[in-house]
């Protein structure tokens, strides 16, 4: 019974991992470049899966109705980056990060204004991306992508050192604006597959990305100034934790439950710095 | 019918502008921002809910109470948090009540939230808008001596010298676990007296009345208001609120009056950010 039971665990937290790997991912980045956690890829997200499911009658093909998507999250990511690198390049991180959360909010609700409240149907099972083998294989083709890119490219040393030291990196001739807006595109892109897969799986609606968004937060914050492994393995781990608590707690608590974790992360995170001062 | 109306928008404003003046306490004279005060008005409004049978007032004083039991333990959980941390931490907070809301159905009556609650008695012979339109504006007199009094004072430059400079601050021997629990403390009882009188005001709460788009109007209005006078975030209670209430009188079929809202108020608050540049960095 209990072989049964872990290995249905591991299957739904696989399921719950390869759809909302992309997001951890675009959070993380552009936490990293940006140094702040950028809210607005949860309205690439909802966006994405709006436009993918509306552009499936218009298009000859599920993969272009996908393509229209994530070009959709990218761009706005983008346009969002630009307003954010030029012209509120003097806000501090908080400021950033509540602007960002009036832009989802914005988002959201004008999506909820646009195509109702109500969940759009599912995809048909022809286009779907249901097979959990397929996605997971997925994310781990994006993961080992973006290894090599930020540790074997030129694109992800630069990457890396404007991570690290802004001013620095400017020093050395590194093109500051130019990377972090590729990095919003990117960022924008895995946002969008996270939608296009959430919305293969249960629909879409207004406020779809608002549990993805939190259950990514609690594995960026985990692994804030580390490495992609870091925040790969956090995000694996809370996967199975969620998956594992959801079946004691039920779906209605499943936010409150993420909230709690996200908070008892950054009590922890706060407490091992102060210890460590 | 128009004086109901009047008194109603009157209440509308003294609740607001006292939500505001104690969220600028969090806001302005600590210089985080906290999306988390409908919550507390939450806590008091549920205390009260439950607790007044008979529209008494000490009912709002126990949700008062609550409420800053709340602050205490929001304000010991973010102490040491940078301030994106404490947004997010307040964010998650706001999240969390609502979501308790809903789901402790027995309690709290889950979406459909607690009706029938009586008005706020204050006596015999008072009417029932007249009663809560006095009490609404003690309230919100009592906030405004309140904050003015203690950011004016040694504890405001307590605030002050934190807000500038943590480090400053501890080297004089101040405690940043202290005044930030106290101030949440205080900022909270003052949004759950503010959210009990809310309660008995509608005669019903429920998480609609406490949502998120509730904590951004708040911020939005402090915001508006500049930062460090509460004369200025009481006009800008009366500014923000008038506009809010004209807004039940918009009725656009088949859209919901809440997206409009939240459309309204979280394009408010970009153009706040923007518009109304904090005077003050946090060194931490």
């Amino acid at each position: 019974m209990w072989i049964v039971d872990a290995s249905d665990l591991v299957s739904s937290a696989a399921a719950s991992l390869s759809r909302e790997i992309p997001l951890v991912l675009s959070l993380w980045l552009q936490a990293q470049v940006s140094r702040y956690l950028d809210l607005t890829l949860g309205a690439a997200l909802t966006l994405a899966a709006y436009v993918s499911l509306f552009m499936l009658p218009f298009v000859s093909g599920a993969a272009a109705a996908d393509a229209a998507g994530i070009v959709t999250g990218a761009v706005l990511s983008l346009s969002i980056a630009v307003a954010a690198t030029i012209a509120f390049r003097r806000w501090s991180s908080d400021e950033l990060l509540l602007a960002s959360f009036a832009v989802y909010s914005i988002v959201l609700a004008a999506v909820a204004i646009a195509a109702g409240s109500a969940a759009r149907s599912l995809r048909p099972s022809a286009v779907s991306y249901d097979a959990v083998g397929f996605r997971v294989a997925i994310a781990a083709l994006l993961l080992a992508t973006l290894y090599v890119v930020l540790r074997k490219s030129g694109m992800g040393r630069e990457l890396r050192a404007v991570a690290d030291d802004l001013e620095l990196a400017r020093a050395h001739g590194i093109a500051v604006l130019r990377t972090r807006l590729t990095v919003a595109a990117i960022a924008g892109a895995l946002a969008s597959l996270s939608g296009i897969f959430i919305a293969s799986d249960f629909g879409a609606e207004p406020n779809m990305a608002w549990q993805p968004l939190l259950d990514a937060l609690v594995p960026v914050v985990l692994a804030s100034g580390r490495g992609l492994g870091a925040v790969g393995a956090a995000a694996a781990g809370f996967a199975v934790v969620k998956e594992a608590t959801r079946s004691v707690v039920g779906d209605e608590w499943q936010q409150g439950l993420t909230v709690v974790i996200l908070l008892a992360v950054l009590a922890a995170l706060a407490s091992r710095r102060t210890a460590k001062a | 019918v128009i004086v109901d109306y009047v008194l109603h928008v009157v209440v509308m404003v003294a609740i607001n502008a006292t939500l505001a003046l104690a969220l600028s306490l969090i806001v302005d004279h600590m210089g985080v921002y906290s999306l988390c005060h409908a919550a507390f008005a939450a806590i008091g409004g549920y205390t009260t809910a439950l607790l007044s049978a008979d529209g008494s007032v000490s009912a709002a004083l126990i949700g008062a109470g609550a409420g800053g039991l709340g602050g205490v333990a929001v304000g010991l959980l973010i102490r040491l948090l940078d301030r994106d941390q404490i947004l997010l931490a307040t964010l998650g907070i706001q999240l969390l009540t609502v979501s308790v809301i809903n789901n402790l159905t027995s309690l709290t009556g889950g979406p459909g939230g607690i009706s029938g609650l009586p008005p706020i008695a204050f006596g015999r012979g008072w009417s029932r808008y007249a009663a809560t339109v006095v009490l609404a504006l003690i309230l919100m007199a009592i906030s405004f001596g309140l904050t003015r009094r203690l950011t004016r004072g040694a504890f405001g430059r307590a605030l002050h010298v934190m807000r500038e400079d943590e480090l400053l601050f501890s080297s004089y021997g101040g405690s940043i676990t202290g005044v930030t629990v106290r101030t949440f403390a205080l900022s909270a009882a003052l949004a759950a007296l503010a959210g009990s009188l809310y309660v008995h005001h509608y005669r019903y709460a429920g998480p609609g009345l406490f949502d998120l788009t509730e904590s951004v109007a708040m911020l939005c209005i402090v915001i508006f208001g500049g930062y460090g006078r509460a004369r200025n975030v009481l006009i800008a209670a009366v500014l923000l609120t008038l506009p809010r209430e004209a807004l039940r009188f918009v009725n656009l079929s088949g859209i919901s009056a809440a997206d409009i809202k939240q459309v309204i108020m979280s394009s408010l608050l970009l153009l706040m950010i923007a518009i109304r540049r904090r005077p003050f960095t946090r060194k931490s």
